[in-house]
């Protein structure tokens, strides 16, 4: 297991401070958070690039927390690779082997195989200024476990490729952490990237630990407001706790105009006049047509608004509704994602149109102030 | 209107560059067919002109492995870290190239002389008027050409190429021997060049520590001073024109075959 307990650290005026985590052995966990987060910093210090302040890195019950890199035994993959520009694609991938005396044959048979493995097998005597850029990462991914270190360190290294090739390299590397029983620390920015590979995820902002949890836990119950924006919770409102039972609550939310009931028993410990913000992520709110203003009324009023469509938005797997809601205070406007198989559901949709929206009480997040 | 005047502005720096180019070759051209090829046969069989020759060349390459000693971890240094007062210590590196030769020199020679100069005799290592003296002054002149090259030489190697190295197993004496010094080796070399051209043309620093003994501390520098002092113009000349041409041809020789143009 890698455990990193209240990791401590300085670059220039910026801290991170008190980080601490912990990865299964041959599990895969992401380091998120937006640029200038300190994610960056935290993986260069378990790769030993950086000096920590204090706290501890354990790796495999064994303190690497001072040790030099050479000594670490880990692979590392920065974020521009660092291919060896002066060296072939074989050089580079043999290049840890060198200082780590495997010249045994049944090494270099490994390089074989893992080289035919992620497909660059043909490209070993070919210059590094002649590949393109998901070969350059595979030959990086080689170099990096050719020596056999079990423990993969990677900067946002698929950031630079396109849609398609990221995808393939996803699912290679997902297979090769399996087949090989790599343990891998990943940091990124990109919520797919993190939620495919990883299966849990530290929240870093500002230099501190925001959320760390299972990637479902941190998906579905966002430890604050911040992290609900990162974790794609577009849909954040101001709302004032008016009323709550023993099963649910209501809330007054001004921007929509409208009384909501949040179905959760954790949330009826706040109080009335409690200030809190609701989330709700686009994809969960229901939009429909086919409903006048005045069968709308007719609806069961619980959880539901008339709003009028401002933008729209045509996306590869469906269609972004930018909605005012009619009876709000107008300083809110609301994102709803229609899938493209849901499409058919609603009948031709245009800027200025009428709809209705439900918002279904189990999908709400609520974050007190 | 504006096509114009874009044309009028590069045709100005491309008049520029070509009279500057032709006032080199015409200012080149005339050392070379001022003097007489009969003359300039009988100087090379000169013994004091040998003497020069192989003089400067041994000084000169001595004095350009002491300088790359200093300079290959001074530019690293430079280039890799930040530390208080680095300014002022990339300037105080920086002065031999500002200072005339000659206030080098008298440094040296103060340094050398009544500061350092009994302890150094005691130990039988006088700089002062010796071939010693050559060396110094020589390495003094040409170091800081090489740090500044090296430093950007260091500069321009990504140093996450040293840090994958480092978890790849290397420590950082062989990160620096087998990631740094490869991809650095075509700036090392154009500073090299640099430096030791610069080193085969001092003469202040030389003359002032050194002193002009014919025979003695006599570099090509030195000759052409010492013969130009008592009217021995062929002498003179011909000796500039083999300077020339070794100069020529060394920075010819580095800028095609490391590839890289020696930028200072």
């Amino acid at each position: 297991m890698l455990e990193i307990k209240g990791l401590c650290l300085k670059a220039g005026s910026f801290q991170v401070n008190q980080i601490s985590f912990s990865v299964p052995t041959g599990s895969c966990h992401a380091l998120v958070g937006a640029t200038g987060s300190g994610k960056t910093l935290v993986l260069e210090t378990v790769a030993g690039l950086r000096k920590a302040q204090a706290g501890s890195i354990n790796w495999l019950n064994r303190d690497i927390t001072v040790l030099p890199p050479e000594q670490r035994e880990l692979a590392y993959v920065p974020q521009d690779l660092a291919l060896f520009p002066h060296m072939n694609v074989r050089e580079n991938i043999e290049y840890g082997l060198r200082m780590r005396k495997h010249h045994a044959p049944d090494k270099r048979s490994d390089v074989e195989k893992l080289t035919h493995y992620l497909g660059i097998g043909h490209l070993l005597d070919r210059s590094i200024q002649n590949l393109s850029g998901g070969e350059r990462q595979r030959t990086a991914l080689a170099r990096a476990l050719v020596p056999g270190n079990k423990l993969l360190l990677l900067d946002e290294p698929f950031s630079a490729l396109h849609e398609a090739m990221r995808k393939e390299l996803w699912l290679l590397l997902k297979t090769l952490q399996q087949q090989y029983g790599i343990t891998i620390l990943i940091v990124t920015h990109d919520m797919e990237e993190a939620f495919l590979l990883a299966d849990s995820v530290t929240f870093i902002a500002r230099g501190v630990v925001v959320q760390s949890s299972e990637k479902q836990q941190v998906y579905s119950c966002p430890a604050n407001v911040e992290t609900a924006k990162f974790f794609g919770v577009q849909n954040l409102f101001p709302a004032e706790v008016v009323a709550h039972k023993s099963d649910s609550l209501a809330l007054f939310c001004p921007g929509l105009g409208i009384v909501l009931q949040a179905n959760n028993s954790d949330w009826t410990r706040l109080l009335p006049k409690t200030s809190v913000t609701v989330g709700i992520r686009a994809e969960n709110i229901i939009v429909e047509t086919d409903v006048t203003m005045d069968n709308a009324r007719e609806l069961p009023a619980l959880n539901q608004a008339a709003c009028t469509v401002k933008q729209l938005y045509q996306k590869r797997k469906g269609l972004i509704l930018l909605l005012q809601p009619d009876n709000g205070d107008g300083k809110c406007l609301l994102e709803a994602e229609i899938a493209t198989d849901s499409l058919g559901q609603v009948s031709e949709l245009s800027v200025g149109q009428k709809v209705v929206i439900s918002l279904p009480a189990e999908q709400f997040l609520l974050f007190a102030e | 209107m504006t096509g114009t005047r874009v044309d009028f502005f590069r045709g100005m720096f491309w008049l520029i560059f070509v009279l500057f180019t032709v006032f080199m070759i015409i200012l080149i051209s005339g050392l070379l067919f001022y003097g007489e090829w009969a003359a300039f046969l009988s100087v090379i069989r000169n013994p004091e002109f040998r003497f020069a020759v192989v003089f400067t060349l041994w000084t000169s390459l001595i004095a350009i492995a002491l300088a790359a000693v200093v300079a290959i971890p001074s530019g690293f240094i430079l280039s890799r870290y930040n530390f208080p007062g680095k300014v002022l210590v990339d300037t105080l590196l920086d002065m031999p190239i500002v200072l005339p030769p000659l206030v080098s020199g008298l440094a040296l020679l103060i340094l050398f002389g009544p500061i350092l100069g009994n302890a150094l005799v005691s130990l039988g290592l006088d700089v002062v008027f010796s071939a010693r003296g050559v060396v110094v002054a020589q390495w003094f002149i040409a170091t800081p050409f090489a740090v500044k090259t090296f430093k950007q030489a260091f500069d321009a190697i990504d140093p996450r190429l040293e840090n994958v190295a480092r978890t790849l197993g290397y420590s950082p004496a062989e990160v620096f021997l087998r990631v740094t010094m490869p991809l650095a080796r075509g700036g090392i070399l154009g500073g090299l060049t640099m430096a030791w051209s610069r080193a085969l043309g001092e003469f202040g620093a030389t003359a002032m520590l050194a002193g002009i003994t014919r025979m003695k501390t006599e570099t090509l520098s030195v000759a052409i001073f010492l013969n130009m002092t008592i009217g021995d113009m062929e002498f003179a000349i011909a000796t500039a024109v083999i300077m020339l041409l070794v100069a020529l041809v060394l920075m010819s020789f580095f800028k095609v075959f490391t590839g890289t143009g020696v930028r200072l």
